[in-house]
């Protein structure tokens, strides 16, 4: 069990980084949805059968990221509320990773927007589109059928151009 | 008259049209798509950092001692309980050496000889001084069986003390 547990960790712990990572926009909190994750994998694994592995753990870092980012909306009310500044929401909200200086201006532009993109389309568009991870996959761990990936994911493309679009509209006016 | 696909039915086939039309073909927007989902795919490659890999490692398999280790820690366990049971009782703080302890084990037995010699003389010299009361046996039958269950009869005849004599 310990082999098969480490493979699990070698081989989809990068995906689930990259997942908790795009939802969050922080590394620490990414890395601490991970870790966790995949504690609970450890004492999971004996009930887990080989094709369930991939969706449980998606699921359970997109459940903790979804809390966590509740519990981030919360807070923004409570600051807005206290404050009754716009300002200071927008300076609550982590730019990213710490490399981000190394990234390029267009990158850190589809991270940020991606993690204002509602669910589930966020998560479609990092499982589907930056991941590739196949449609039957997507569909066990979203409890969603194949059609229903396949034209929510284009939804949320197309949304997702839509704003970037707008962005760049309202640098330029 | 031809009915219009329902949006998820017109989605559906632009969705697949997104993913199977080669690049550069097809109309603009979903050109854009396309060229979208590419740009999205170049922000793939995240790889975890080593030291969460190093903190789930840690929290699901807590070093063990290896069991070579263990043996070896037993093996000197042993070693020194063997040692400290054949060694024998230890010297005591103040020096004094097992040849000492012998002589003076010499000297309290050859004290406790010498005593009870002296308390066997001491006695036979006082016993035939003591006054025996006169419990009026002589009337009683048997009285010689009664005497000998008392106790030893003395030789010599029984002499009142000089003292008491000359008083």
């Amino acid at each position: 069990m310990k082999r098969r547990f480490e493979q699990l960790v070698d081989d989809h712990g990068g995906r689930l980084f990259q997942l908790a990572r795009l939802m969050l926009g922080r590394d620490d909190e990414a890395e601490d949805v991970v870790q966790d994750t995949l504690i609970k994998l450890w004492s999971h694994l004996p009930r887990l059968e080989s094709d369930e592995e991939l969706p449980w753990l998606v699921t359970c870092t997109r459940n903790a990221c979804l809390d966590l980012l509740r519990g981030r909306k919360r807070r923004q009310r409570l600051l807005r509320l206290v404050t009754g500044q716009q300002r200071a929401l927008a300076g609550a909200v982590d730019d990213g990773p710490a490399d981000a200086a190394a990234v390029g201006e267009r990158a850190r532009e589809l991270r940020r927007a991606l993690e204002r993109m509602p669910e589930p389309g966020r998560t479609l568009l990092i499982l589907r589109d930056i991941q590739d991870l196949d449609v039957a996959t997507v569909a066990r761990t979203l409890a969603l059928s194949e059609n229903q990936v396949k034209v929510y994911t284009f939804r949320a493309r197309r949304r997702l151009r839509q704003r970037l679009e707008e962005g760049i509209h309202e640098q330029v006016a | 008259m031809n009915k219009s696909p329902d949006p998820f039915t017109r989605d559906l086939a632009s969705a697949e049209r997104v993913e199977r039309t080669p690049a550069g073909r097809g109309d603009a927007v979903l050109a854009a798509d396309r060229a979208l989902k590419r740009e999205l795919r170049t922000l793939a490659g995240d790889r975890m950092p080593d030291h969460v890999r190093d903190a789930v490692m840690r929290s699901t398999h807590p070093q063990r001692r290896s069991p070579w280790l263990l043996a070896a820690a037993a093996a000197v366990m042993i070693a020194l309980a063997a040692a400290v049971v054949f060694q024998g009782p230890a010297p005591s703080p103040s020096g004094t050496s097992r040849g000492d302890l012998a002589e003076l084990g010499l000297a309290l037995t050859t004290l406790e000889r010498a005593g009870r010699r002296a308390m066997v003389l001491a006695g036979r010299e006082v016993t035939s001084s003591l006054r025996r009361p006169d419990l009026g046996l002589a009337e009683l039958p048997y009285v010689d069986l009664v005497r000998r269950a008392l106790g030893p009869v003395p030789d010599e005849p029984e002499t009142p003390p000089q003292d008491e004599e000359e008083s």
